[in-house]
């Protein structure tokens, strides 16, 4: 959403483009945060770290700072550096706190420029190949189970399973996970 | 590695491509969005400091989020079109052991709580909700095996029912929410069948179990107390061998609740007997004796000097057992030499046959009683022994460990030994792998290694040779699809054998050699 669209939508109700907003990169926002906070937030956390992504988002539209930019990548930056916040705050380490408002903010992606950190990205990408080979629902299953580790309740009423198809094929699609990760050499 | 403890942890903090993909399953439910967007506004609010807009909220009284066509309640309905029917349908509540309505419809079960929100509804209550179970038949579930079920052992069942019994029960008004994998026993109920569903829960504040059963008008949701917790705890770590598991189609989910006692009908109206001592009995008045208590006999000719001819040497079963009218015993029967008229090679032949196939039977039944006291110290211990399993904790190098109480190593070793042989030093295998002493205090491996799905039978199949001491058996064990859980087909059935060996103890008792268990432990 540019900021022109935004605009336009804020002058009919700020609620209402905010909503558009949320709307438009919760998914995204949501996976980074837990991504980051999944090993040691709760919930409760991980929901108010995701609010707080977008107020900033809310408050960056509002400056005007968005104008004719591609906005995602300044939420994906929020999003890391307040998660990373949030992590730092419930592991109790001390680091400096960086504002993100600072124009000099540096950007918080997974550094990428490290062999080590692009051999995670070939092993992650691999990884992420198997599970979608898997096919739906399973690929939903897998990921909704053991990444984002919803129940089966939960992941039976995204894709209209009952709790215990879910858990039979959870089952049977990490058997057939494990097969196709043993065979590309993976280990988890 | 097991199913639990898989993890896609690999996954963390990934870069923004992996992120973006990642995201396209994103499973927050428009209830958690709309959480979200309203916790968004309020901090941008409390930011921006405004105080008058027409737009401020409060969190319960945001706009509902512009929910998709597709409802939950109906997407719960679209649920059951889609499987056929609800796996939890029918799941029942008898006080009083009445009949009751099995027509209402069940909701989609629900899973184990993580963090308990729900207010009692109404005073503590004593005595199990769902009546005393302590003399009915139990089946029990897994995510493992299902939807195959196991028989619960009636001593186990009298277990269960006594903490239950025990147990203080609160009803709780609002359906806890359930995360996690839990436990479902179906009850047969003289013919009309219920359902309940057992899990624990571990949060800051609270710890204890829920249970969740219909009375046959609501579903109705307790909390239990620490006995009700220990009959779960024993739910979870409940032993059994896999050629126990009784297998239903994915079909049955359509009335799992009636189709798990499917094989009840015709046993329905069938009265058990104890098996009479028929030993040294004529074996023609054996037989009618055995007829006439509705038993079918089977006679096996066997070589026994000690016992006349025409006379029986023993039953199987043994007598005492409790067998279901219409089963099958074989009563063994001392041969008459003379009547025989067979050369004596044959004879000879036949009893050393009867005899190894004797010989073999006691193995198997003595394999199958190593494993499971190989199970009992390993896997199954909390079952057993004063297991703190609600309490467990991570050590520095990522084991998780629950305290043992009651109980030293010393004595756990010597009371294993009972069983197994310390001729062989890996009969210590398995104390030392799941016990170990932390700051002083004995611990307990935690985790459930899983079940081998494979693992169809697992037979003592030959006597390999016998010295005064020891004997020798072969084992082999058989893995196949036979649960139908290979999609693929690709599974192909294989066999492998193991060495067995039994130690002689010097007053003829028999003490586990060389084994290896089958299943995982």
């Amino acid at each position: 959403m540019t900021h022109e669209e935004y605009k336009k939508a804020s002058d009919r109700s700020k609620e209402e483009a905010q909503r558009i907003v949320f709307k438009e990169y919760f998914n995204y926002v949501y996976t980074i945060v837990f991504s980051r906070l999944r090993s040691c937030a709760s919930r409760e956390d991980i929901e108010e770290c995701v609010g707080d992504v977008f107020a900033d988002v809310y408050i960056h539209y509002d400056n005007s700072k968005a104008v004719g930019e591609d906005i995602s990548g300044f939420i994906g930056t929020v999003a890391r550096n307040k998660a990373a916040d949030m992590y730092r705050k419930l592991t109790r380490k001390r680091f400096t706190f960086v504002s993100v408002d600072d124009e000099d903010v540096p950007e918080q992606e997974a550094p990428e420029n490290t062999e080590a950190d692009y051999e995670k990205k070939e092993l992650r990408t691999s990884l992420m190949n198997c599970i979608s080979l898997l096919g739906e629902p399973d690929s939903t299953i897998i990921m909704q189970k053991y990444f984002f580790m919803r129940s089966s309740q939960e992941i039976a009423d995204k894709v209209s399973l009952t709790p215990e198809a879910v858990r039979m094929r959870c089952s049977r699609a990490l058997k057939k996970l494990r097969e196709k990760l043993t065979a590309m050499n993976i280990s988890l | 590695m097991n199913d639990k403890e898989f993890d896609l942890t690999m996954l963390e903090n990934a870069d923004n491509e992996t992120i973006k993909q990642i995201a396209e399953n994103c499973p927050a439910s428009d209830e958690e969005m709309e959480r979200m967007f309203a916790m968004s506004r309020k901090i941008y609010n409390e930011r921006t400091r405004e105080s008058n807009n027409k737009d401020n909220i409060e969190v319960s009284g945001v706009e509902q989020y512009r929910k998709p066509v597709w409802q939950k309640f109906t997407a719960v309905a679209a649920a059951l079109v889609l499987t056929g029917g609800v796996v939890a349908g029918g799941m029942y509540f008898m006080k009083n052991k009445n009949n009751f309505n099995t027509n209402d419809p069940v909701p989609v079960v629900t899973d184990p709580a993580t963090s308990p929100s729900t207010q009692p509804a109404s005073p503590v209550e004593e005595g199990c909700p769902f009546g005393d179970i302590s003399n009915d038949k139990v089946r029990v579930t897994y995510a493992a095996i299902s939807p195959g079920v196991v028989d619960v052992k009636q001593d186990f069942v009298k277990q269960l029912a006594e903490n239950f019994n025990k147990g203080k029960w609160t009803e709780l008004s609002d359906a806890p929410q359930f995360m996690g994998e839990y436990s479902t026993i179906f009850i047969y109920n003289n013919g009309n069948p219920y359902q309940v569903d057992c899990c624990l829960y571990n949060t800051e504040n609270d710890k204890g179990a829920y249970i969740k059963f219909n009375d046959g008008k609501d579903l109705k949701y307790y909390k239990g107390d620490e006995f009700v917790v220990k009959a779960v705890q024993g739910l979870y770590s409940y032993d059994f061998d896999m050629n126990e598991v009784i297998k239903l189609d994915e079909s049955d989910y359509d009335d799992l609740i009636h189709k798990v006692w499917a094989d009840q009908k015709t046993q329905a109206n069938t009265e058990e007997v104890t098996l009479p001592d028929v030993k040294n009995m004529k074996d023609e008045l054996a037989k009618a004796h055995l007829k006439d208590m509705g038993l079918n006999v089977e006679i096996v000719k066997s070589a026994d000097i000690t016992v006349n001819p025409g006379y029986v040497i023993k039953s199987e079963p043994d007598a005492g057992t409790k067998l279901a009218a219409g089963s099958t015993v074989k009563i063994y029967v001392s041969t008459d030499d003379t009547s025989e008229a067979a050369n004596t090679d044959n004879n000879t032949a036949s009893a050393v046959n009867t005899e190894n196939s004797e010989l073999i039977a006691k193995a198997q039944n003595f394999y199958e009683e190593a494993i499971k006291a190989d199970c009992k110290f390993g896997r199954s211990a909390p079952q057993y022994f004063n297991i703190d399993t609600m309490n467990c904790f991570s050590t520095a190098e990522g084991r998780t460990l629950s305290y043992v109480y009651d109980i030293t190593l010393e004595e756990l070793r010597a009371q294993y030994h009972e069983t197994f042989s310390d001729r062989y030093a890996e009969n210590d295998a398995t104390i030392d792998k799941w016990y170990s002493v932390n700051d002083g205090k004995l611990c307990w491996l935690t985790g459930n290694p899983g079940v081998d799905l494979y693992l169809e039978s697992a037979k003592v199949t030959e006597v390999q040779r016998q010295t005064d001491e020891e004997i020798f058996f072969t084992v082999e064990r058989h893995y196949s699809d036979f649960r139908h859980v290979d999609i693929d087909g690709s599974f192909e059935p294989y066999t492998e054998t193991d060495d067995f060996s039994v130690v002689i103890q010097p007053d003829g008792s028999w003490k586990v050699g060389k084994f290896h268990n089958p299943q995982p432990n």
